[in-house]
């Protein structure tokens, strides 16, 4: 069913509704409170508070984006937990793993790639939560400036200094073992867009 | 959207580079980087070391859920009754603030309206006996929104409280007399009403208590005769109000000290209307409020904290 139908049926107070939308987006609601929790049991917790308050709020959704809207309230209940636990972490953070390239990899190349992505996860862990949520939100998750300063509910220039900043940080982290980056343009092969 | 180094060299900006590699820059502006690029081996290197950052970030793995994330019905209404519960909390925590800052105010219009008349009071010891002095003049007139004017009418008014034994002729010491029957009333009151407030003999409590006095002496507080008399000795021992009481003739204190208790303790113990009772009832408007608001602030108080309790074992 179209989105904007469920949207307006769960505002009736259809569940089932919802609950298709919960199908559609768990799995990014998901993956964002888990790169910005670092740990699998509290980005459950986020999500699933995240989807409970989202069912109560939906009233006040008043049309537009509701990815942008849903994924607004993942992430403050991401900062939320983030405030509360002071960074305390008791859980273990969970493994990032990057995507293989498209062709034969070299055993070293392997074993380059499950650094790199063990690097990133410790990198994202230091940055502060406003660039690291940028980084998730554009470089992870693919949206542009526009949808990540409704989700962040700010402006494009506050969403391209966050971004640059925690880009810029994760490399000066990266940089520390100088094969890593090398080993990331090795495993673009297939010519992405960038310029 | 440049910065120098140290040479005066212009380099690009990350957040420059990071629009460019993000092709989000207009066609001049990149034009002007790729010109800097190629003419600047350190933005060549900030510009691939950001590329590949950005390359590597494209390429984590989305994790699967680890379960699915849809509602139950139970969830909803789990967690409804608790939104109620915190709704209700913050209407309490509000409703608490406003009784206690109407209290605050109130008190404070009954200690302004109380202080013109302070400043002026005769000079009886002009740091204790003052204020205490002051207070007696709300017991007597029949004139609440209106503080006395002047000194003239304080001695007259102050009399009028003690009317029996202190002859008009003694008009200096009248202030004081009728004052030291009042601090004594005024301690068992607040010894029910706040125990803490009953140690602090300072000048700034002491017209709190003075007003706060023939409230308590409404309703269920109870201020027999004897728990003034037991209380009697606690004002004294404060140096100054004991100073003032004992400069004046003690043959004349004396009288005056046991009648007015009584008197001030009979609207509630004993049903025998006093001298003056226009006074004690106009006292007793803004006493009312005192009292009621205290009350009010006391219930709402321990209705949020047992609500925060509450809460906090439940979640």
């Amino acid at each position: 069913m179209e989105e904007l139908a469920l949207v307006t049926r769960s505002q009736q107070g259809d569940l089932d509704a919802f609950n298709n939308l919960v199908l559609a987006f768990q799995g990014q609601a998901y993956n964002l409170a888990l790169r910005m929790l670092g740990d699998s049991a509290s980005a459950e917790d986020a999500a699933q508070d995240a989807f409970i308050s989202a069912y109560r709020n939906i009233g006040g959704f008043r049309g537009g984006n509701f990815r942008a809207w849903l994924l607004r309230i993942v992430s403050n209940a991401c900062l939320d937990q983030l405030r509360a636990s002071k960074r305390h972490r008791t859980e273990p953070l969970d493994p990032l793993v990057l995507d293989p390239p498209g062709h034969e990899e070299l055993p070293e190349d392997y074993a380059l790639r499950q650094e790199l992505g063990e690097e990133i996860r410790k990198g994202l862990d230091t940055l502060p939560p406003d660039q690291r949520l940028a980084i998730i939100l554009v470089d992870m998750q693919g949206l542009d400036y526009e949808e990540a300063a409704q989700v962040t509910q700010s402006n494009l220039g506050t969403v391209k200094s966050r971004l640059a900043r925690g880009r810029a940080r994760l490399r000066d982290h990266l940089r520390a073992r100088p094969e890593l980056l090398p080993a990331s343009i090795r495993l673009d092969s297939r010519r992405s867009p960038l310029p | 959207m440049s910065t120098f180094d140290k040479t005066g060299h212009r380099h690009l900006s990350a957040e420059r580079l990071s629009e460019y590699i993000d092709g989000r820059l207009p066609p001049r502006d990149r034009e002007d980087v790729e010109a800097q690029l190629s003419a600047c081996a350190r933005c060549r290197e900030e510009a691939d070391s950001l590329r590949a950052t950005v390359l590597a970030l494209r390429r984590v793995q989305a994790a699967p859920a680890p379960r699915s994330f849809t509602l139950r019905p139970s969830d909803i209404e789990r967690t409804a009754p608790r939104r109620g519960l915190f709704s209700m909390l913050g209407g309490l925590r509000l409703a608490t603030a406003v009784a206690a800052g109407l209290l605050v105010l109130v008190l404070a219009g009954d200690i302004l309206r109380l202080l013109p008349s302070m400043s002026v009071s005769p000079s009886v010891s002009r740091t204790q006996a003052a204020p205490v002095a002051a207070l007696a003049v709300p017991a007597a007139p029949a004139e609440p929104s209106e503080p006395p004017p002047s000194a003239a009418p304080e001695g007259p008014r102050a009399a009028a409280v003690a009317p029996g034994p202190t002859p008009p002729a003694q008009k200096d010491q009248a202030p004081s007399l009728a004052a030291a029957p009042i601090a004594p009333a005024a301690t068992p009151t607040v010894a029910t009403l706040a125990p803490s407030a009953t140690g602090t003999p300072a000048p700034a409590p002491a017209p709190m208590r003075a007003a706060a006095a023939p409230a308590g002496a409404a309703p269920p507080l109870s201020p027999t005769p004897a728990a003034v008399t037991r209380a009697a000795p606690a004002p004294v021992s404060t140096p100054t109000a004991a100073a003032a009481a004992l400069a004046s003739p003690p043959t004349v204190a004396a009288p005056v000290e046991t009648p007015r208790p009584v008197e001030k303790a009979a609207p509630a113990a004993t049903a025998t209307p006093p001298a003056a009772p226009e006074g004690v009832a106009v006292a007793d408007t803004w006493n009312t409020v005192e009292i009621v608001l205290a009350v009010v602030v006391t219930a709402l108080l321990i209705a949020t904290l047992a609500a925060t309790w509450r809460r906090r074992s439940e979640g």
